[in-house]
């Protein structure tokens, strides 16, 4: 074999290998692709929005302070508290309520589903009675002896929320909607609770959650004493009807319906005579039990219930 | 002359080795070559566009990042045009889109253009857009946080706390009120950063802004959370118009698209591996290793437009195109 058989098909390899690859260069130059580029890593800084400050996020808490006291000056009161038909509120919760009361010189007779007392025996002799959330409603029966007990001079607090969604623990959660039980007894009163629950979405307005509204007295007297502000969380409205009852606390402004979205003036606090009307069941046990003034606020609230006198109810 | 025993002459043969290794090398070298012609060559500006059809999770911030952050350091490209199909994730990854987003439209413009959704995280991630466009169906807004504590969660950390010995009163408990101010927290840095880039085209007031409500397409138009009706070539044009360094309509356009993870689940989904094209996803929760306690994440925060999915675990597959 010689050399020029040898190269010259060596050479049109070469040569055809170039105009290949640069065809296929060129080619590839006119038509283009999606552009790459290699990450630039470490060489990209950091980034410090203002609105990720802290001081443009942070918040401020409202500090679970102060003393929930009852009125020491009245001594040996009975309290009642009514939990036989609440839902979500347990005599555990209540502790601290009852603490306050233990120390100040008084005692409670808690009722719950399993006591079979009669409702007006248990009542008899005690000054005042706290029924909490009650969910369904109160017979004939009993409402007419809360009735007396309150003609009597007992005192009474009601607290009643609207109806709202409650999601049951355990191992399978469940969701109900529940409502407020007790309308005939309020309405006996004057009062109910509203159609739709409150929200006010101001930061500088609730309690770091738009559920969580904050409301302020409307006059002084034991209920407000010592009060600037209290949060309830979930809260309704008292709707009244005829001049029998006076606005304590109202929702600050800008407090509007969660359903229709309507801002007003609502009343939460609302008193008739002996009976107090409070639009949530949730400022009485923790975590909201010190939020605020609500500590004050319930004090005041058990210190109402103490200075009732049923007189001679049942005897 | 041809040697008898061959049937044909040596240079034949010589020239069939040469062609057959002319194949066999081009074959070799002329994707290499393709390769370097065009990214040497093109002189065009180019728009890129970036999509992310799917939930704001980690994998999909972390592609669409990587995407803008190649769209950065690379020359050719004048603009970007992100289109948008998501209902948001959590809040971290969320957080990330947007500095991602912020980084790139202080470098050169960026043009959203809201395909399906960008609400909650995904509209996150488009505030900083120079430009958003929609069309009637887009759905945007949706602009606050949640957290999913789980209630079985909540209760067991209070209630079997007294099992395992704990080292501070905090230490593996859950709150109410912490979770609320955590939330608070979250939620500001999003209303404010909406508040930052669109505050000026807003008619709505921060507290409406924070109200968290969806807005379709011809409603977000009016009311500034988003600028125009149109499509994807409306917002190329737009980011082409809006650079200066794209005469007319000399420019290309490049896509980059990212398709993982449509449904929304809101569950301990993690990126377990990434194989190729696919993802997979496992549920955090059940892939603990045995004889090893099992320790449930307890709260996590989200910016989405949806609700909580019971979680089961799941796979899913994406691709890249």
């Amino acid at each position: 074999m010689s050399d020029r058989t040898l190269l010259q098909p060596l050479a049109v390899l070469i040569i055809a290998l170039a105009v290949i690859v640069a065809g296929t260069f060129a080619v590839s130059a006119l038509v283009g692709t999606t552009p790459t580029g290699s990450p630039d890593g470490a060489t990209i800084d950091g980034q410090s929005p203002a609105q990720y400050q802290p001081e443009a996020a942070d918040i401020d808490a409202d500090p679970e302070d102060g003393e929930l006291s009852v009125e020491p000056t009245q001594r040996d009161s009975r309290i009642v508290i009514d939990l036989r038909r609440t839902g979500d509120t347990t005599r555990a919760d209540l502790e601290p309520v009852i603490e306050a009361l233990f120390e100040a010189g008084h005692s409670v007779t808690v009722l719950t589903g399993s006591d079979d007392e009669p409702f007006g025996d248990a009542l008899a002799g005690s000054s005042g009675l706290l029924i909490v959330q009650p969910t369904s409603p109160y017979p004939d029966g009993e409402r007419d002896a809360v009735r007396e007990y309150v003609d009597a001079g007992g005192h009474a607090v009601l607290t009643g929320e609207p109806t709202q969604t409650q999601v049951g623990g355990g191992l399978f959660a469940s969701v109900s909607r529940v409502s407020f039980g007790a309308t005939e007894l309020a309405q006996g009163y004057g009062v109910t609770v509203g159609a739709e629950m409150l929200y006010n979405v101001n930061d500088t307005r609730n309690d770091n959650n738009f559920k969580s509204i904050y409301a302020t007295p409307t006059r002084g007297g034991v209920l407000t004493e010592g009060v600037d502000r209290v949060t309830f969380d979930r809260s309704g409205y008292v709707a009244t009807s005829g001049d029998d009852a006076t606005v304590h606390y109202t929702a600050v402004e800008g407090t509007k319906t969660i359903d229709t979205r309507r801002a007003a003036t609502y009343p939460v606090v609302v008193r008739n005579d002996s009976m107090v009307f409070v639009a949530d069941g949730s400022f009485l046990s923790q975590p909201e039990l010190y939020d605020a003034d609500n500590e004050v606020f319930t004090g005041n609230l058990l210190s109402f219930l103490v200075r009732g006198d049923s007189g001679n109810f049942g005897g | 002359m041809a040697d008898s025993r061959w049937p044909i002459s040596e240079t034949r043969a010589a020239y069939v080795v040469v062609v057959t290794l002319l194949v066999v090398l081009a074959a070799v070298v002329a994707p290499i070559a393709w390769n370097l012609g065009s990214t040497a060559a093109d002189d065009n500006p180019t728009v890129q566009v970036v999509t992310l059809r799917g939930g704001t999770n980690d994998a999909n911030v972390n592609a669409v990042a990587n995407t803008l952050r190649n769209a950065r350091t690379n020359d050719s490209v004048a603009a970007v045009v992100l289109r948008v199909d998501s209902p948001g994730g959590p809040v971290a990854p969320s957080e990330e889109l947007y500095l991602a987003v912020n980084r790139t439209a202080a470098e050169m413009p960026v043009v959203a253009y809201v395909e399906g959704a960008a609400a909650s995280g995904g509209y996150y991630g488009i505030a900083p857009a120079d430009e958003i466009y929609v069309k009637p169906s887009s759905t945007v807004g949706s602009i606050g946080v949640i957290v999913q504590a789980p209630l079985s969660a909540v209760e067991q950390a209070e209630q079997v706390s007294g099992t395992y010995v704990r080292s501070g009163p905090d230490k593996a408990q859950i709150d109410q009120d912490r979770l609320r101010e955590d939330l608070e927290r979250l939620q500001r840095a999003f209303v404010e950063t909406v508040m930052t880039h669109r505050g000026d085209d807003l008619s709505l007031s921060r507290e409406e802004v924070a109200n968290g409500r969806t807005y379709l397409g011809t409603q977000a138009v009016q009311n500034g959370f988003a600028d125009r009706i149109g499509d994807s070539e409306a917002a190329i044009e737009a980011a082409a118009d809006r650079s200066a360094r794209i005469d007319g309509d000399n420019y290309d356009v490049a896509y980059t698209t990212r398709q993982v993870q449509v449904t929304l689940s809101i569950q301990a989904a993690a990126v377990d591996e990434v194989g190729g094209n696919t993802i997979y996803y496992t549920d955090t929760d059940t892939d603990t290793d045995a004889g090893e306690s099992a320790f449930v994440r307890p709260v996590r925060y989200y910016a989405v437009w949806g609700v909580p999915v019971e979680a089961t675990a799941h796979r899913e597959g994406g691709t890249d195109e």
